[in-house]
């Protein structure tokens, strides 16, 4: 439905978006992860109109918008500060597409209503945007771009200015409403939480550049580079050799003591460097040494770390790397995991599927 | 003042003490003027104490004579045309001042204020140069063969209201400036994203959001154009005579002082009832539209 074809934006030296291409399907939950400066913002003001791209072409239903302006294009903005008009009333600012189109009043006044029904915010109509809360506002913007029945609705950080338990909650109403609307959503933030629990696909885009762009799930289990595993979840990073390549398994050697096997064909060959990923909730401590089906280091607890449902212990393997390993907490004895004591030698285990292999 | 503000600035006591010389300055140099003028224009004859004895109402009868109406007619005329004018011009000025980059933004405002640097007396007579019949908008009509005989612009309302527009730019531009600068710049994207054109997103974004400033530029303009006697004395003609230079006259050559005082204390009247209309009711960001959308 939307198709980017080599879109990418510069200004002056500085290369905000190299070009990329993207192809959204219809109904989709899309969203764009990333840190601050990394270019999704660009990116989504590029498809809203706001920013016109150096070079490349938007295609929407097949037809090119690149240069239709923001007010013709099929295409509603959530802005990230509501960008909510200060002087009219919530049903006026509900109300303005529409009005701005000479809708008949009739109608307008039967779109507001079901809109406002639609985010739970029915009898408001009267108040003024400075009399609401910040989730309020929130939904008054997303009725706001609903009315339209856009084919595509941006939504440019929408959730990071509420405060945590709001965000969540609104999390949910927003993935409901876009199944609801079946309006094709494209969702920009930098909240790994929100990307992960309601996008159909998620893009993580870091210099300008998509570094993968796949399902939630394959994304957190199956990170494609080093960057993604880090910034989606955490991930403990080792050097390692290839030692074996078959078809069902390949065999990888890490901080030349442990032999790691793991199932998945590639195109490495034995003798390629490689970086081999492991999250701190693959693994767990253990004072006996792995079976066969595991694998293992030994260290020493550096440091723990309570996170209220688990807890992050440091361990400093014989090799002087430090793993992360994330403990649950219902594991834990009185305030210690497991009774584990700082400076406790320790073995960190974890089975031998567990893990990614990525290039170097 | 909510509870915090006050525990801020101390006590009523305190509160009372910082307040009293700006209180009694203005009593001193403002209420009691004020006052006294209000008294004289009861007065029967010259400034005595026979205003408490036998006080008169002789001078506001005079004032309500048709020619000092007319006057007063055609300087509410001048007043409301050059402000209106001043406010066609300071809007997209100040527009441009406020969607300029931040630094270039304090040059500009610089140059709005340069020429409060010089004394008005100065400045006006500077008009009798451009507008005169050998000025400079003359000699240049003439050389571009646009007229043939110079046009009498000097002392003619054109040229007092050409004044008052030159004079009441500084004050009209800031306060608009002030108003869209505050405005929250995506407000814009989001009346574009909305479908609205360039012109409705001015008429329904930018216009409100400047009109606070615009009440207040209209007010800085207006009220001291009504009572101005400068202008229309350089650059007008006796038939641009305005109110103001008829109760500099009663003060001055006239010599009659209490009804200069009755005119002024009129006029005084009209520009107080006049501005509170005009912010309770006059423009949509007013207390009474404010009250009515709560």
């Amino acid at each position: 439905m939307l198709a980017l074809n080599a879109i990418s934006k510069r200004y002056g030296d500085v290369s905000v978006v190299e070009p990329l291409d993207l192809v959204i399907d219809e109904g989709e939950f899309f969203c764009i992860l990333g840190s601050s400066g990394c270019g999704k913002t660009t990116l989504l003001r590029m498809i809203a109109g706001f920013d016109r791209p150096t070079a490349g072409r938007i295609m929407l239903d097949g037809v090119d918008i690149t240069d239709v302006p923001p007010n013709h294009r099929d295409v509603n903005t959530v802005f990230q500060n509501y960008a909510l008009f200060p002087h009219y009333r919530v049903y006026d600012n509900v109300a303005y597409g529409l009005k701005v189109r000479k809708t008949p009043e009739a109608e307008i006044r039967d779109r507001v209503a079901a809109a406002l029904e639609l985010v739970g915010l029915s009898g408001f109509e009267r108040r003024m945007p400075a009399q609401l809360s910040g989730g309020q506002q929130q939904r008054v913007a997303l009725a706001r771009a609903l009315i339209n029945r856009p084919r595509l609705l941006l939504l440019d950080e929408p959730l990071s200015a509420l405060d945590r338990k709001t965000g969540e909650q609104m999390r949910q109403e927003l993935a409901d409403l876009q199944a609801r609307s079946g309006i094709t959503f494209v969702f920009v933030t930098h909240n790994q939480a929100e990307a992960l629990s309601m996008a159909s696909r998620v893009a993580v885009m870091n210099r300008g550049v998509f570094e993968q762009c796949s399902t939630p799930f394959e994304l957190y289990q199956r990170p494609q580079t080093r960057f993604v595993g880090d910034f989606v979840g955490s991930m403990n990073f080792f050097q390692g050799v290839v030692t074996e390549v078959s078809p069902d398994r390949l065999g990888v050697e890490v901080l030349g003591q442990s032999r790691i096997e793991r199932r998945g064909a590639s195109d490495l060959a034995p003798g390629d460097t490689v970086v081999f990923g492991l999250r701190p909730e693959q693994l767990r401590v253990s004072l006996l040494a792995p079976k066969d089906y595991e694998n293992g280091f030994f260290g020493q607890i550096e440091r723990t770390l309570f996170l209220g449902e688990a807890t992050q212990l440091s361990v400093r393997l014989k090799s002087g790397e430090r793993i992360d390993v994330k403990v649950p907490n219902y594991l834990m004895l009185e305030d210690k995991v497991m009774g584990l004591e700082q400076n406790e030698d320790v073995w960190v285990v974890w089975s031998k599927g567990s893990g990614v292999v990525l290039h170097a | 003042m909510p509870e915090h503000r006050q525990a801020l600035l101390g006590g009523r006591a305190e509160i009372s003490i910082l307040t009293l010389p700006p209180f009694v300055w203005l009593l001193v140099f403002f209420l009691v003027p004020v006052l006294i003028l209000a008294a004289l224009s009861f007065s029967p004859a010259g400034m005595t104490v026979e205003v408490f004895r036998t006080p008169s109402l002789e001078h506001y009868r005079q004032s309500l004579d048709p020619f000092y109406l007319g006057i007063l007619l055609r300087s509410i005329g001048y007043a409301a045309s050059a402000t209106l004018i001043t406010l066609l011009i300071a809007f997209p000025a100040a527009y441009f001042i406020a969607s300029s980059p931040p630094r270039r933004q304090v040059w500009l405002l610089f140059l709005v204020f340069l020429p409060l640097w010089t004394n008005l007396l100065v400045r006006l007579y500077s008009f009798k140069i451009i507008l005169g019949d050998n000025g400079l908008v003359n000699q240049l009509l003439q050389a571009l063969s646009i007229v043939g005989e110079p046009l009498s612009l000097i002392y003619t309302p054109l040229a007092v209201v050409v004044g008052f527009v030159y004079w009441n730019l500084p004050y009209m531009i800031p306060p608009i400036y002030a108003a869209l600068e505050r405005m929250n710049p995506s407000l814009l994207e989001a009346s574009m994203d909305l479908g609205a054109s360039r012109a409705q997103t001015f008429r329904h974004v930018i216009v409100p959001a400047s009109l606070p400033g615009v009440t207040t530029g209209v007010i800085l303009c207006f009220v001291p154009t009504l009572g101005s006697f400068i202008v229309p004395d350089i650059l007008g003609g006796p038939e641009s005579m305005m109110v103001g230079n008829v109760i500099a006259a009663q003060f001055g050559q006239g010599l009659n002082w209490p009804f200069g005082s009755a005119l002024a204390t009129l006029l005084t009247l009209l520009v107080t009832v006049g501005v509170t209309l005009y912010i309770r009711y006059g423009e949509p960001g007013s207390t009474a539209a404010r009250e009515a959308r709560a």
